[in-house]
């Protein structure tokens, strides 16, 4: 980073709030996706005047600006592609307020998504999106790329519970969207045009959500299936059945297999394994629930049916789902997460699909994901050091994304466009679309000094990855 | 004005049989629910999206202004020709495309009216929960473009909440799809939602893919009534506190009480200074357990009346001050000027305090009822507006409302949206560069300024 410049950020945020250190660049080069490239510099912000100014130096010096919550990312929207600054966002992590009469929570972007939850919880009451990550990921993160998780199918992602944002503009000006009600039309949505925007237009730093009392009891249950489209045929009938699971999770064979491998849960190698949890406050309410559900199983032809009667074997189930991401991560050097997301229909259709795709391309494909909001996670495991499988997995994820879009779906559920599908965005956007993303992206960062080079919204197709 | 040449096209785009453009017809297509009246030049019923793409390329080269509209039942003048020109009346356009019970989704078009959606879902065990007032003569479209509320927003949100997709016609005459048939997307920014609520200002939407949620199998409603407002409002914040999100908790106050009890001879306790209407919905243990916390709450909270209702008919029964309150309140003055502000919850004994004093202050009736549960109060100011000193002494209520909602935190619309009748008070809520950027969204999608003009932006 240039002298002059460099003495600039230290002015604004501190000696100890400013490095260029080799480790740390290296390390801010990174997130979770396969991408990587170094930063120039990175700095910690700790107010929103702070971020004014940095944001006023490099828009008037041209210079990209990343901002970061905790690099959990997987499809490379923290990683600094262009260089430039890295501004991270974790030292503020202050909660501001929770105010349970007006069901909502105001936070800095830094705060982590467990903390929040952790603050909530003698409150009885919950933030529900409940992402993977959640242990590690902030707030602020979640906001920029709209996250979603494994309450998806109940109770939505975080752009439902976004009331309002502190936002500062690439051009250094502060602003605030939304309000603190429950609703509000006055305007134009700038609120929910901000929530998933990757970076890309402005950088959040106070988010006022909206809370939801936390339910007490829960019952789960689960299901195998040597047949995909009972799987599919099972989802269906338990999501239009009246009753919405709190969670309904699917576990492919590969994923089975793989868990197996690693740990000694013993799971059956079947199909596909369904995992439901129904939740609300008393046993009784949830039992009734999860009942039903196991009804739709047993009339899907479901192999093995079996609800969780202890809380061992409760804890058992969800340590299996919730293992696969890093069992699989470690059985071959490198792998992509996908996120591909179709109508619950097509969900039959997309595993069969992703069979097909990793016969075809030779590569082994680990599926598991949401059932209930039709999101699916397709985990492309290969070798990165060798240049023949990391042309099988590119041309595996060119197939599943054709796949997922001629399947009425989306490429992305909730990871994001990032780098990662960011020549793919023609796909699912008709070019009108693209138009308009890039005229709004114009609008409020004129100089593409704003994360540049995520989304595809640069009008080179194909550049990226 | 639209020119002569250019009537002459739209004529041919939609056909003769389609076009309206003698005076005397004209007129119902220039007023709306808040019974403002503007002459559009020309009124066009297209029958599909295509020919809203041709009268929109049209628009956009020979400059007439191009207002879109559904029933007509909007409460802030959204779809008022302000500047005359062609109203689109989507009328034509009301199918429903798809009811997907598989997918939970529906397709639809526009102009179908939201009550036909809600029975032709209901049909198949499946719910669409927004609730306007409204519902039985608002289109789908129409609650779109203002992202319409209703009383069961507390629980289940707004349309906002249940727009998946969107086909949209951009003034340029190009035509998109935005959003996804599917529950998540995060491919790109949300135009979805960039468009829902943007009053038609942005684009003509052609087709809506909303998502469903099953039916709920049961549900109970309840009254209770208080004291005083204070009394009420505490007791809704210690329903919530106890973890119960009702599905509706509206509220009522002494004037409005007053007012239904002497319209429909109602028993009402005499001494009520406020009335809350509770439901649950769920299945049938919960709603049982519901009640009864409810019920708890309502006595420690200081009710003076509780009621239970045991079947529809008592539901129904209950209901009947909430649903007559709004016409009952003429019996005060003979014209109204209601608002919808919101603030947050925790903040609306202290409204109700401010509206006692701006009533006594500019000795005028103020009526308030609307939704406690999400903080959305419908103001009504009572008077004759006929009377000069009533009607100044009303804008100078409305303008001091409004500082006061904003200096709580809240918005000065929560359903209606800002159209025409709250444009000259948007810049009390929206910071500057929040206008500013606004105003550049709108050019960018509308460079010529044809669609829906002088709506929202005041200026």
């Amino acid at each position: 980073m240039n002298k002059k410049i460099k003495q600039a950020l230290i002015e604004i945020v501190g000696e100890e709030n400013y490095t260029d250190s080799l480790i740390d660049m290296v390390s801010f080069s990174y997130d979770a996706s396969e991408h990587s490239h170094r930063p120039a510099c990175a700095v910690w912000a700790e107010t929103a005047d702070q971020v004014s100014e940095i944001l006023k130096l490099s828009n008037r010096e041209r210079i990209p600006v990343i901002p970061r919550g905790a690099g959990t990312g997987l499809s490379g929207m923290a990683v600094p592609i262009e260089g430039g600054i890295v501004l991270d966002l974790s030292r503020m992590n202050r909660i501001v307020k929770i105010s349970i009469e007006d069901r909502l929570a105001v936070v800095q972007p830094g705060v982590v998504y467990a903390d929040l939850e952790k603050a909530l919880a003698p409150f009885g009451f919950l933030f529900p999106p409940d992402p993977a990550s959640g242990t590690v990921s902030t707030l602020g993160g979640n906001v920029a790329t709209n996250a979603g998780g494994l309450k998806g199918a109940k109770y939505g992602t975080t752009k439902d519970y976004v009331l309002g944002l502190q936002v500062v503009l690439p051009d250094g000006r502060i602003m605030r969207t939304g309000s603190k009600t429950m609703k509000s039309v006055s305007g134009y949505d700038m609120t929910k045009l901000f929530v998933g925007s990757e970076g890309t237009l402005g950088v959040v730093t106070e988010i006022i959500l909206k809370i939801n009392p936390k339910p007490t009891a829960t019952s789960t249950a689960l299901a195998t299936f040597d047949s995909l489209e009972d799987t599919g045929r099972a989802i269906n009938q338990i999501m239009h059945s009246g009753i919405i699971p709190s969670a309904l999770e699917i576990l492919g064979r590969e994923t089975l297999a793989a868990i197996n491998q690693n740990t000694d849960l013993n799971l059956p190698e079947v199909e596909a394994m369904l995992l439901a949890e129904t939740d609300g406050y008393t046993q009784e309410e949830t039992d009734y629930q999860i009942k039903k559900v196991i009804q739709n199983f047993e009339e899907n032809n479901a192999k093995e049916v079996k609800q969780a009667r202890t809380d061992k074997e409760v804890k058992d189930l969800w340590a299996a789902r919730k293992s696969a991401y890093a069992v699989l991560a470690r059985i071959k050097t490198h792998f992509v997460l996908e996120d591909v997301t179709v109508p619950m229909t097509k969900i039959a259709e997309l595993l069969k699909g992703i069979q097909a795709i990793s016969e075809k391309r030779h590569i082994r494909i680990a599926t598991y994901g949401h059932a209930g909001d039709g999101n699916l996670h397709p985990q492309i495991l290969y070798n990165g050091y060798d240049p023949e499988q990391v042309k099988r997995m590119e041309e595996a994820s060119a197939d599943l994304f054709k796949l997922a879009i001629d399947l009425d779906g989306t490429l992305t559920g909730e990871h994001g466009i990032g780098l990662s599908k960011a020549s793919f965005m023609t796909l699912e956007h008709d070019p009108v679309a693209m138009d308009v993303m890039r005229h709004i992206k114009k609008m409020f960062d004129p100089n593409n000094i704003l994360n540049p080079g995520k989304m595809g919204l640069e009008a080179a197709p194909g550049a990226v990855r | 004005m639209i020119p002569e040449a250019a009537l002459k096209k739209i004529s041919d785009i939609v056909g003769a049989d389609h076009l309206l453009d003698d005076r005397e017809n004209l007129a119902e297509y220039g007023t709306d629910a808040t019974k403002l009246e503007f002459m559009p030049d020309a009124v066009a019923f297209p029958g599909k999206s295509e020919e809203i793409s041709k009268i929109l390329c049209l628009a956009t080269e020979s400059g007439f202004p191009v207002v879109p509209r559904g029933a007509g039942s909007g409460m802030s003048g959204g779809a008022l020709p302000v500047k005359g020109g062609l109203v689109i009346s989507m009328n034509r356009l009301d199918s429903i495309l798809l009811i997907d019970q598989d997918n939970l989704i529906a397709r639809v078009e526009p102009g179908v009216i939201t009550a036909h959606l809600q029975e032709a879902v209901e049909k198949v065990g499946l719910f669409y929960p927004p609730d306007p007032a409204s519902l039985n003569i608002s289109t789908i479209g129409g609650n779109v473009a203002e992202c319409a509320g209703g009383l069961r927003a507390v629980k289940y949100g707004v349309t906002r909440d249940y727009v998946l997709g969107l086909e949209v016609v951009l003034p340029t005459g190009e035509i998109i799809d935005a959003g996804v048939e599917t529950m998540k997307g995060v491919a790109g920014y949300d135009l979805t939602r960039l468009i829902t609520g943007s009053e038609g200002t942005l684009a003509v939407i052609t087709a809506i893919t909303l998502r469903l949620i099953p039916k709920p199998e049961a549900k109970r409603t309840m009254i209770a009534f208080f004291p005083d407002v204070s009394s009420a409002v505490q007791t809704v914040s210690d329903i919530i506190r106890n973890r119960i999100i009702p599905t509706i908790l509206e509220f009522l106050d002494r004037l409005c009480i007053n007012c239904v009890r002497e319209e429909l001879g109602l028993s009402m306790p005499e001494k009520a200074g406020a009335m809350l209407l509770i439901e649950v919905d769920g299945d049938e243990e919960l709603v049982a357990r519901e009640v009864k916390i409810i019920r708890e709450v309502c006595n420690l909270g200081g009710t003076i009346k509780f009621e239970a209702a045991s079947g529809n008919e008592e539901a129904e029964r209950l209901w009947e001050a909430r649903r007559n309150v709004s016409p009952s309140l003429f019996k005060l003055r003979p014209h109204k000027i209601s608002e919808d502000i919101v603030v947050p919850r925790s903040r609306m004994a202290e409204l109700a305090n401010s509206l006692d004093e701006l009533a006594r202050r500019y000795d005028l009736p103020i009526a308030a009822f609307g939704h406690a549960g999400d903080g959305n109060i419908h103001v009504n100011i009572m008077l004759n507006k006929e009377n000069p000193g009533q009607l100044n002494n009303a804008k100078t209520v409305v303008k001091e409302l409004f500082k006061k909602v904003i200096d709580m935190g809240g918005t000065i619309t929560g359903e209606h949206g800002i159209g025409i009748t709250k444009a000259p008070y948007l810049e009390m809520e929206i910071p500057r560069a929040g206008l500013d950027l606004m105003t550049r969204i709108k050019k960018a999608f509308d460079p010529k300024g044809i669609l829906n003009p002088g709506k929202i932006f005041f200026k």
